[in-house]
């Protein structure tokens, strides 16, 4: 280890570089501000390398579907008509709450209030399970009328890619609990800010891919 | 920091749940009379990827994340984006 080079004092002997006898000689350092607002990586830095790469894989995923489609868009047009688009929208409508549930639940945890937070975690979780329910009836509506994941190139895409996101939901959805019990024991925002938001930019990550899969094998598929 | 919820949080919220509504709209077919198939197929994409923008920036909190964070969010963003519009509609 170095000593900088403004506390060397050859006047002094070794023991006192950097001591309180050099002290008034060194200008102080800046202050570090206990608030990055700016610059602020929610969650662990980590995190955003997996959050980025699943984002990633999705992408690749939906991709590689919309250039399979291009080959067959009559089979994909008649396929995608097969979807109940309406549970696709509504589904699509219960994460965006999910999500702004999740935002106020960050925010009132911030706050110190851990009861409301509790509450908006709570009602986050219901609707990820509404979500699992409606995706669980049409998938039975789906096999019931014939259509598996080897019926056919878009059903193959289909499973696969809601199959992967419902994944998601259940892992969001455990993560939640976790972060409900955290709140139940009424941990402060500073012992538990990284997990919470952690926690949160996932069940974020969930909700935007959703977005992404609903348009372009629900909607777009279909034109 | 009171932790109360910045009003824009709440707007950005109200428009998603209009935009998903515009696009189911878009792309049930109900829009097409008069509009070309590329056309709806594009604003739906547009919309879509810009709703994602907007869960990362305010949902996620990018909005005040470092630059490369922000910057790599875009930039997937964009690509998928460009990417979906070009296989579906070029």
């Amino acid at each position: 280890m170095t000593h900088p080079q403004a506390r060397v004092d050859p006047d002094l002997p070794e023991f006192l570089w950097g001591s309180e006898g050099v002290r008034d000689t060194v200008p102080p350092a800046a202050p570090r501000p206990t608030k990055a607002r700016a610059g602020h990586t929610p969650g662990e830095a980590g995190l955003w390398i997996f959050i980025l790469g699943d984002m990633t894989l999705f992408a690749a995923i939906l991709i590689v579907f919309l250039w399979d489609r291009r080959s067959d868009p009559v089979v994909f047009e008649e396929s995608a008509h097969q979807l109940i688009q309406p549970i696709g929208a509504v589904n699509t409508l219960v994460l965006v709450l999910s999500s702004y549930l999740v935002v106020r639940a960050t925010y009132a945890h911030r706050g110190g209030r851990h009861p409301q937070a509790r509450r908006l975690v709570a009602g986050a979780v219901g609707c990820a399970a509404v979500f699992a329910g409606l995706k669980a009836f049409e998938y039975y509506s789906a096999i019931s009328s014939g259509h598996t994941p080897s019926t056919g190139t878009f059903f193959t895409f289909y499973f696969v890619l809601t199959g992967l996101h419902l994944l998601h939901v259940i892992v969001g959805t455990a993560l939640l609990l976790v972060w409900q019990a955290m709140l139940k024991r009424r941990r402060s925002w500073t012992g538990s800010q990284k997990v919470a938001e952690g926690i949160a930019s996932y069940w974020h990550m969930v909700d935007l891919l959703w977005v992404a899969i609903f348009t372009l094998v629900y909607l777009v598929s279909a034109e | 920091m009171n932790g109360a919820v910045p009003r824009r949080v709440t707007v950005v919220f109200a428009g998603l749940v209009v935009a998903t509504c515009v696009t189911w709209w878009l792309g049930s077919g109900s829009s097409r009379a008069g509009n070309g198939l590329g056309l709806a197929a594009t604003l739906t994409i547009v919309i879509a990827f810009a709703k994602i923008y907007f869960i990362g920036r305010d949902f996620m909190e990018l909005r005040s994340a470092p630059p490369g964070l922000r910057a790599a969010f875009n930039v997937w963003v964009g690509a998928v984006a460009v990417a979906a519009v070009a296989l579906v509609v070029v």
